[in-house]
């Protein structure tokens, strides 16, 4: 028998399994509830407006607050991940070149899928203390005794997190797209290029160049504004609610099309496993890739579209102009986007985050370590994984539905918020009956 | 709601007897070999995923033929209990693999040979079987 090539295996994705369609019962419940904390949201929230992100939340006692300043932290996260970027480098370069190498599993895994749940955890720094370039570019600045916020030319300011939005795109493309997405060579050129490229970007634009130039700050940063930790706008340390640090998310350019890919491309992820999308995919009139490519660019189409028609309605009604009103309310996609993953990313983190650890303990392949470990699946029992979904999604949606109430009874003025809010509690609840459906479907 | 759960069955009841039929059917077509029965026997199917396969009546079997990049019938979602049997006949018209992710099972599938793969569920979940080279999806299978 003819091996089949490295990298086939795992064509459509690490792993080949993927969740049990959500049970009707579970969607139907999802979408009522999804309805009914809407509306009851509408008639029943506070009518002036509650949270203050910039000053809210409770300040961390002394000793802690001490820790949380004093550097070790950041340079603990940024050994960490200088020591990870040095086993995975080991494994891309010196291991096995078919499914036991540890790359693809870092990358889409640990690193993709694991800094969620790290964000959720530590707060909106977490990628910028782990990041390795970020990290390497600062010991460089700091040897040559330069400011490392200090490049050699400014940052653009109008170009925001565009870079990293298109960054986004790109990598969700080599995820689900890309013919080669877990082809150990592709992704070891491209994650060595990525490298050299945010190197250069730093040094040219100074550290600020990372808050919007690299995709897995953003990806962190929008996540873990969700953390109970996080720091007032003075820098205070405080222990605050999820909504306070989305709350007090600045409008960046970039900031809209960054939350929109977030929320499209994890939809696209369900759409593109629906067995009959795979065969008009690999049978119809296009070739695979172009096909794919289209599809993963009408669904974040559609997203991105319904988000823009639902937020401009919404700034007509309530305060008779459109400007800013996209960028205003795009914090509240957040929880739905958070949602979305957990509810689509649960059980992959579970089994395969278990392979990554097995396999980045034999990075050479040599046989020792863990290897030949199988994943423990106790924790993927179909309720339990329905359940999860369930939760995270009707979670995501009435932190979502609380936060966009709260910006609209900010924005707009009283007599007009009610109005104004009906074209977003719409699409929120298009948002997450669309993604219960998709768990169902697939 | 409970309405949905008996339609949803039918309807996969209904895909898998169109599928059955479909292959029933175009016997008459020359370009395939005699019945479903006989083909699950070919002796092309030896395989790892063969072994100690039942030949009992209570083996659901599903027959795929794919033709270029066309796969008929097309990919769909099929059920299987935990501890439950799916007998897959693929039928390519060039030496393929073929391949059932979360089954470990890999066999060569000659051209123009029926092989037989059969698929007994284990752990839950959706997995897809695939062709290799050209790379194509076949079905999907969601151990319940």
């Amino acid at each position: 028998m003819t091996p089949s090539a490295p990298g086939t295996v795992l064509a459509h994705g690490i792993g080949g399994r993927s969740d049990l369609p959500l049970p009707f019962e579970y969607a139907v419940v999802g979408a009522g509830l999804a309805l009914v904390v809407s509306f009851l949201a509408l008639g029943l929230l506070w009518p002036s407006p509650r949270l203050d992100g910039g000053t809210a939340g409770r300040p961390l006692p002394a000793p802690l607050a001490r820790f949380a300043d004093s550097g070790v932290p950041r340079w603990l996260l940024g050994g960490f991940g200088l020591a990870l970027s040095a086993l995975t480098l080991l494994a891309a370069f010196g291991g096995p070149d078919d499914t036991r190498n540890a790359l693809p599993f870092v990358v889409y895994v640990l690193v993709w899928v694991g800094l969620v749940p790290a964000s959720l955890l530590l707060g909106p720094s977490t990628w910028a203390s782990l990041s390795p370039w970020r990290t390497l570019h600062e010991i460089a600045c700091r040897a040559a005794r330069l400011d490392p916020t200090e490049g050699v030319r400014p940052l653009p300011l109008r170009h925001g997190w565009w870079p990293a939005a298109a960054g986004l795109t790109a990598f969700v493309w080599m995820e689900l797209v890309a013919p080669w997405g877990t082809d150990v060579a592709a992704l070891r050129l491209v994650v060595v290029a990525y490298a050299v490229v945010q190197l250069l970007a730093g040094f040219v634009y100074g550290s600020r160049w990372f808050d919007g130039g690299d995709l897995l700050q953003v990806w962190s940063h929008l996540f873990g504004r969700m953390s109970p930790f996080g720091r007032r706008d003075d820098g205070t340390p405080v222990a605050r609610s999820p909504l306070a640090g989305l709350d007090q998310l600045r409008a960046v350019p970039g900031l809209t099309a960054t939350v929109v890919v977030m929320l499209g491309s994890t939809a696209f992820d369900s759409v593109r496993e629906h067995p009959a999308f795979v065969g008009w995919a690999q049978s119809g009139p296009l070739p695979r890739v172009p096909a794919s490519t289209l599809a993963m660019a009408g669904v974040l189409a559609v997203v991105g579209l319904a988000f823009w028609a639902a937020t401009a309605l919404a700034g007509r009604l309530g305060q008779g102009r459109v400007r800013g009103v996209p960028s205003a309310f795009a914090p509240s996609l957040v929880p739905i986007a958070l949602g979305y993953v957990v509810a689509h990313y649960y059980s992959f983190a579970v089994v395969e985050g278990q392979n990554a650890v097995i396999r980045l303990s034999d990075p050479l392949g040599t046989g020792g370590g863990l290897s030949g470990r199988a994943a423990d699946a106790s924790l993927i029992a179909p309720g339990t994984v329905a359940t999860v979904q369930l939760v995270a999604i009707v979670t995501g949606h009435v932190l979502g539905v609380v936060l966009a109430h709260d910006r609209a009874v900010r924005l707009f003025p009283r007599g007009r918020a009610v109005a104004g809010q009906l074209p977003l509690l719409a699409l929120m609840v298009g948002y997450t009956v669309g993604g219960l459906l998709l768990l169902f479907a697939s | 709601m409970p309405t949905r759960r008996p339609a949803r069955a039918a309807a996969l009841v209904a895909a898998a007897a169109l599928a059955l039929a479909g292959c029933a059917s175009s016997g008459g077509d020359q370009d395939r070999t005699p019945s479903p029965q006989t083909a699950t026997v070919a002796p092309g199917a030896t395989s790892a995923g063969t072994a100690g396969g039942s030949p009992t009546g209570d083996v659901r079997t599903v027959e795929v033929t794919i033709t270029g990049q066309q796969v008929d019938p097309p990919p769909a979602q099929v059920d299987l209990a935990v501890g439950e049997t799916l007998r897959l006949v693929v039928t390519s018209d060039r030496d393929s693999e073929v391949h059932a992710h979360g089954f470990e099972v890999e066999a060569p599938v000659p051209a123009g040979v029926p092989t037989t793969v059969e698929l007994t569920g284990s752990a839950p979940g959706v997995y897809e079987v695939e062709l290799h080279d050209p790379d194509l999806l076949l079905l999907q299978v969601a151990v319940r």
